[in-house]
């Protein structure tokens, strides 16, 4: 009995061990399980959500919204964010704002300013609608085209489980958003004349500096 | 205010031109005036978008317990047939 009841402690482990062996390398997954925890897909859409008066959800329920339209009136901008995880306290509060990029060649040691510029758009736009933003995290999440690819084809259709793929949170800030898009005002509703960018590592990432068409391409 | 001007300053501003413009105004400059350069990546990285959502990941979130409840199982195993 004893030999018996030792076989089938030994066939549970490798069965473990095999099981788990079989679980793909989540190092993105582990850098998210924070950002995710307890998160539900929302049945509201997100402008329901933020006017819901009598059936608000429980304190520290998390809700993620996707691909949902998001417009600035203050700022005269519109947008579709990739996710967002919202819950209530009292008023809406923004934890997370997730954006997606799929780079061809690498993934970036830090994430792109203008990938986190893009994701703080939409907390804006957010926080505008009043949904707290204090804490809220811009979460830019890369993975290479060739694995997210590779992702499908194993029929795994979630971008954050994705092999070498990383996760770059930052913490919203909405002043040096805001400062930035005043200085924009210059091109779109004074006449300001577009200035090309200094920067060669911009440059070298834009087509028009590759194929002639910019005068200015520093590449 | 010229023509141009009133017609931009109408509309609204779609979040992918102010990236661009965070990029460098002088390409959004371009991709307003002679239209935007759609790239292969670019084509691919839109359809991936498209194709992969984050939804599944909050059920795979919900499939760690599983997952926890697996590994305590196999340490659990491991430390009868050892010591059992």
């Amino acid at each position: 009995m004893d030999d018996m009841l030792s076989l089938v402690f030994l066939v549970t482990f490798l069965a473990g061990l095999a099981a788990m062996a079989s679980w793909k390398n989540g190092g993105l997954l582990r850098a998210n399980s924070r950002l995710l925890r307890n998160v539900d897909q929302s049945d509201w859409t997100l402008r329901q959500f933020l006017n819901l008066n009598l059936s608000r959800p429980k304190a520290k329920e998390r809700f993620l919204f996707s691909e949902e339209s998001v417009v600035s009136v203050g700022y005269r901008y519109n947008g579709r964010l990739d996710g967002a995880i919202l819950h209530w306290e009292g008023v809406p509060i923004l934890d997370a704002i997730i954006e997606r990029k799929f780079p061809t060649r690498s993934i970036p040691d830090k994430a792109k300013p203008e990938d986190v510029f893009q994701a703080g758009l939409y907390a804006l736009a957010l926080m505008e609608k009043g949904v707290s933003c204090s804490s809220t995290l811009l979460a830019i999440v890369y993975c290479l085209q060739d694995d997210a690819r590779k992702c499908l084809d194993r029929n795994e259709v979630s971008c954050l489980g994705c092999d070498n793929s990383r996760v770059f949170q930052k913490k919203f800030k909405p002043k040096p958003i805001i400062k930035q898009l005043q200085k924009f005002d210059d091109y779109w509703y004074r006449d300001g004349k577009p200035r090309p960018t200094p920067e060669p590592s911009k440059c070298n990432a834009c087509p028009n500096g590759k194929n002639g068409t910019c005068n200015y391409s520093v590449a | 205010m010229t023509e141009s001007l009133l017609k931009r300053s109408r509309r609204y501003r779609e979040v992918s031109d102010l990236r661009t413009q965070f990029q460098c105004e002088y390409r959004l400059y371009l991709k307003q005036k002679i239209g935007a350069t759609a790239t292969r990546a670019a084509l691919m990285g839109s359809r991936l978008h498209e194709q992969i959502n984050l939804n599944p990941e909050v059920n795979r979130q919900r499939g760690k317990t599983f997952r926890i409840a697996v590994l305590l199982l196999t340490i659990l195993a491991a430390v009868f047939w050892v010591f059992g």
